[in-house]
């Protein structure tokens, strides 16, 4: 997945940097959380690691794709952070044997395939109140019930939501879907 | 999508596909899934959707990408002294805690009233003795000991704000132009003019404050609504706010009254006061232990104490109901004279 070396003059006009902002952020979150446990500390990082970025666009010399350059800056921010939030040596030792353990592999996500980011950003673009149920339901493996309780809204609601989310996820992805398939046949 | 019966839309078709269909619902799903090959295609195909999306390995998070960039976006190219995190309280607060109170006060508040005007930060911190001090619109504040409040040295906006850690009594001079509104940590107080005592105590989770006169609004702005919500208090009442769900509330039955002020004015009230009462309150400001007999507990007490001594308090108990008090290195007792 993107190994074109980045160019610079194209990479770091605001526009462009807004776009490879947005493309990446939730991914970069989620890796995020794995080290911070914290959503809102998972986020600080990943704020930081961009205006960083930004800020010393002149001094750095990337050969990898910018996106991979991000994941490996976000998890050394994710690991210094944490050094300085947790002080105890033991705690830090027990917490560094727990993240190799739990770790989700770079490489692995390095190596994302096209449809994986593909369908990333698509449930990135659904509305929050409707991304949230497709994330609780998706990942968390809530039922429906849970998530009308969690919310505090009415499992009809969550029926919709779940409806128009798959609904709109097909209309993203079904072209790429197919075409993995029909590739996986023609072997 | 086309389908032949009206009612069976994605909603359903997802409910069917995650068991989260009932029995009717179930059939008549089947009965159209039986009806076309392009109805089986079209559920087929929602199916391989759900399952491709099982393997994402981060899962995804729930963020707000619009607000996330804002913030980043004006911390690059604004260059303004952005906080990245919307959360309250940093680790640093609950680490440095006196420290951590003044900077981050001057972060919030006075450097930006620094930047902006010639107006002087003023900080007024007790340690071991109240303090009184008058600010520029006449206003009296009273500090409680180990506390402290900051405030400009002019008034020049459409609100008179402070900032206060600790407790401090507030006579403030009347401006109905110009409410007066204390950032408590936590929420705010707003009055016009009156007299009023708040307890902001940094490592506590309520925020209280009790009215000797005048009327007094305790408010909040949720995060999560940005809706303000508010209790007013007047002459007597007692209210709190609660750091934790950001609501404030007035107190109900408040057994407590004018005593709360013993710290400023040294008078204490009690108006036929149940012994047991008068003890907790005692307790409380001298900082002892008294134990009362079980026959004795409901005595009423009617007395003024001005700058009176425990002892002295104690001494008046027991002449006026005749009883016996003994005392151990702090710790009182009092009880029925054995005869």
């Amino acid at each position: 997945m993107e190994t074109q070396a980045i160019n610079k003059s194209q990479l770091f006009d605001r526009q462009s940097y807004e776009q490879l902002f947005r493309l990446h952020y939730s991914e970069l979150c989620s890796y995020a959380v794995n080290f911070m446990e914290d959503l809102d500390d998972a986020e600080e990082v990943v704020q930081e690691v961009f205006v960083k970025f930004w800020e010393n666009k002149d001094e750095i010399n990337i050969s990898s794709s910018a996106r991979a350059y991000l994941f490996r800056s976000v998890r050394n921010a994710s690991l210094n952070k944490k050094k300085h939030i947790k002080i105890r040596e033991e705690y830090k030792e027990h917490n560094e044997r727990e993240i190799d353990s739990n770790f989700v592999d770079l490489e692995n996500i390095l190596d994302a395939s096209e449809l994986e980011m593909r369908i990333r950003t698509a449930i990135d673009k659904l509305p929050t109140e409707r991304r949230k149920i497709f994330i609780m339901s998706r990942y968390d493996e809530l039922k429906y019930q849970e998530i009308a309780n969690k919310l505090n809204i009415s499992i009809k609601t969550v029926e919709n939501q779940m409806g128009s989310a798959l609904k709109f996820l097909r209309k993203e992805l079904i072209e790429y879907i197919t075409i993995f398939i029909l590739l996986l046949m023609k072997f | 999508m086309k389908n032949n019966n009206q009612h069976i839309n994605d909603d359903l078709l997802m409910a069917y596909l995650l068991g989260e269909a009932d029995n009717k619902q179930i059939n008549d799903v089947e009965i159209w899934l039986s009806l076309s090959e392009e109805n089986s295609n079209y559920l087929n195909e929602l199916e391989k959707v759900w399952l491709e999306t099982e393997n994402l390995n981060p899962k995804p998070v729930v963020v707000d990408v619009d607000k996330a960039w804002s913030r980043v976006e004006a911390k690059i190219f604004k260059g303004k002294e952005v906080e990245l995190r919307t959360k309250k309280h940093t680790i640093l607060w609950y680490s440095y805690r006196v420290a951590a109170i003044l900077i981050i006060t001057f972060g919030i508040f006075g450097l930006y009233r620094l930047f902006n005007s010639n107006n002087e930060i003023k900080l007024l911190a007790s340690t071991d003795e109240v303090l009184v001090d008058t600010l520029s619109d006449g206003s009296i504040i009273s500090l409680n000991v180990y506390s402290s409040i900051i405030y400009p040295e002019v008034f020049e906006n459409e609100q008179r704000n402070v900032k206060l850690s600790g407790e401090a009594f507030f006579e403030i001079a009347k401006n109905t132009e110009q409410p007066f509104i204390i950032d408590a940590n936590g929420g705010f107080i707003q009055v016009v003019g009156t007299k009023f005592n708040v307890e902001a105590n940094s490592n506590e989770n309520l925020i209280k404050v009790y009215v000797e006169e005048g009327i007094v609004k305790l408010y909040n702005i949720l995060p999560s609504s940005t809706d303000t919500i508010s209790v007013l208090l007047t002459k007597g009442e007692k209210g709190i706010i609660n750091k934790k769900s950001g609501k404030p509330e007035k107190l109900q039955n408040s057994e407590e009254n004018s005593n709360d002020l013993y710290w400023k004015y040294k008078v204490l009230n009690f108006n036929s006061t149940k012994l047991s009462d008068v003890a907790k309150t005692l307790e409380n400001i001298f900082d002892v232990k008294i134990e009362i007999s079980e026959n004795e507990k409901n005595l009423p007490l009617t007395a003024t104490f001005e700058g009176d001594s425990i002892n002295q308090i104690l001494e008046v108990i027991k002449i006026t109901f005749n009883l016996e008090i003994s005392e151990n290195n702090k710790k009182f007792k009092i009880n029925a004279i054995e005869n």
